[in-house]
């Protein structure tokens, strides 16, 4: 889908006091909208180039309120609360065409889990992009050194989409079969089974389901060359990613860093260094660029 | 002369038949109606269960697998739900309208508190607005069934009465 079209789409999803301003913004500026961001009480964000400034209509600053901020929910819900309330107990809605509503109010908690999240404050929009060729400069490290590769950035860096273009390289330029544990949809962004973004001929997409299970089920079922994941955060995800390396899988995956220092700080990342299974680590870096590089690894 | 006399009373008894007739039929219709819409929502139920798919999604789904009016209801309540814009109260009505489904009161007050308040719940509670629906449709069905065949002998006895009253009075 092309990027107009695609910003047309998602407009349709938000209240309509702010589509005019945000059409005529997305016309402008398109390509360097990044996220939108609602507030109660506070005027409509619009995050450009790193910086959040504030949306203005014809009648000067659009202020979001309480009820805003529902509407947008129901919404990127397509009014079926039901349906993304997995989604909602971890923070978040995504939206056709991988967009992500990150959802910011009162945690109500059931059983010692969180249930729901009610009097909404904020939200989030993260707009997802299509960026073929984000990833060349890694995908030609993977090319010379095909080996698990690991992308570290910081928030907001564009790991996401330096990732799902490796995923489409590997897919369409090496023709190995990718497997993707899409955990928040935003991969692949897939409509009646059918990914909204490219990620390749030769790419199988398991979206909304955990890392760990989700792994699992791919090396039992798809039979993957690689297996690409967003967002290593936890130590259950380290377990199973050593655990399937030992099936000859290689890995895409992404975690969040403030600077490549904290591959080392981090014990979690550190861990997962020294586990040995990423021999590519490519850095995204504050300008964007890519720094690859193979990771040395001493011989016991 | 005298055909033309025989022409015009036959045409007030079968005229008169005809609105008793036809008055059982719909009753007869309802009936149909309500129990094909208490099996959509047991349909509706298994797949909320089953993958919980968008209120537009699940409407269309419906609508391809029930038939006649339902099938119309369901369509329509889809096309409404696609909208973005979508505004789910007065929904019912709308969808109703458009299909011609000929729902008694009850049914039709069950209805709308199921879909003009679907999707505002998490699963579970979704999932007991389904059955509070299913249940008062089950209600109705059963009120309507006991009455049914009682009720369309007496229309079409009535009709068939008031032509042959009215030719008797002409005559």
């Amino acid at each position: 889908m092309e990027m107009e079209q695609r910003y047309a789409a998602l407009t349709e999803y938000l209240p309509p006091e702010v589509r005019p301003a945000l059409l005529d913004l997305f016309e402008r500026r398109g390509g360097e909208v990044e996220e939108l961001r609602f507030r109660v009480g506070c005027p409509v964000g619009v995050v450009l180039g790193g910086r959040e400034i504030g949306l203005r209509g014809t009648e000067g600053p659009i202020q979001a309120d309480g009820a805003m901020l529902a509407d947008l929910l129901r919404r990127a819900a397509q009014h079926s609360r039901y349906a993304v309330q997995h989604q909602l107990r971890r923070g978040f809605v995504t939206l056709p065409g991988g967009h992500r509503l990150g959802v910011c109010g009162t945690a109500v908690f059931s059983g010692g889990s969180l249930e729901n999240l009610t009097d909404l404050q904020s939200m989030a929009l993260r707009i997802a992009r299509d960026c073929p060729g984000a990833a060349e400069a890694a995908t030609n490290l993977l090319w010379s050194h095909p080996a698990s590769a690991l992308i570290a950035g910081r928030p907001g860096s564009g790991k996401t989409t330096v990732l799902r273009d490796l995923i489409r390289q590997v897919s369409d330029r090496f023709g190995q079969r990718v497997a993707v544990v899409d955990e928040r949809g935003e991969l692949a962004a897939c409509l009646d089974g059918k990914p909204q973004l490219r990620v390749g001929r030769l790419t199988d997409v398991l979206s909304f389901c955990g890392k760990g299970e989700g792994i699992e089920l791919l090396l039992r079922s798809m039979r993957p060359d690689w297996i690409a994941l967003d967002e290593i955060s936890a130590e259950d995800d380290l377990r199973t990613i050593l655990q399937a390396s030992y099936c000859g899988v290689r890995f895409l995956a992404t975690v969040h860093v403030l600077g490549p220092e904290d591959l080392r700080r981090r014990p979690l990342y550190r861990r997962l260094m020294e586990a040995g299974v990423f021999e590519n680590l490519i850095c995204i870096e504050a300008d964007r660029s890519l720094r690859c590089e193979r990771v040395e690894y001493a011989v016991s | 002369m005298q055909y033309l006399r025989f022409l015009g009373a036959a045409f007030v008894v079968l005229s008169s038949a005809w609105v008793g007739f036809s008055s059982a039929r719909r009753l007869r219709r309802a009936g149909r109606e309500l129990d094909e819409l208490r099996a959509a929502l047991e349909q509706m139920e298994s797949e909320l269960r089953c993958a919980s798919p968008t209120y537009a999604a699940v409407c269309k789904r419906l609508s391809e697998t029930a038939t006649g009016a339902v099938s119309q209801f369901f369509s329509a309540l889809a096309d409404d739900a696609s909208d973005p814009d979508f505004e789910p109260v007065g929904a019912t009505r709308r969808a109703v309208e458009r299909s011609g489904l000929i729902l008694q009161p009850a049914a039709f007050l069950a209805l709308e508190q199921l879909f003009d308040g679907f999707g505002r719940f998490d699963l579970t509670g979704q999932l007991r607005q389904l059955g509070l629906a299913r249940e008062a449709l089950s209600h109705q069905a059963g009120r309507l069934r006991e009455q049914t065949e009682a009720k369309c002998r007496s229309y079409e006895i009535l009709g068939l009465c008031a032509g042959a009253a009215v030719l008797i009075l002409v005559v």
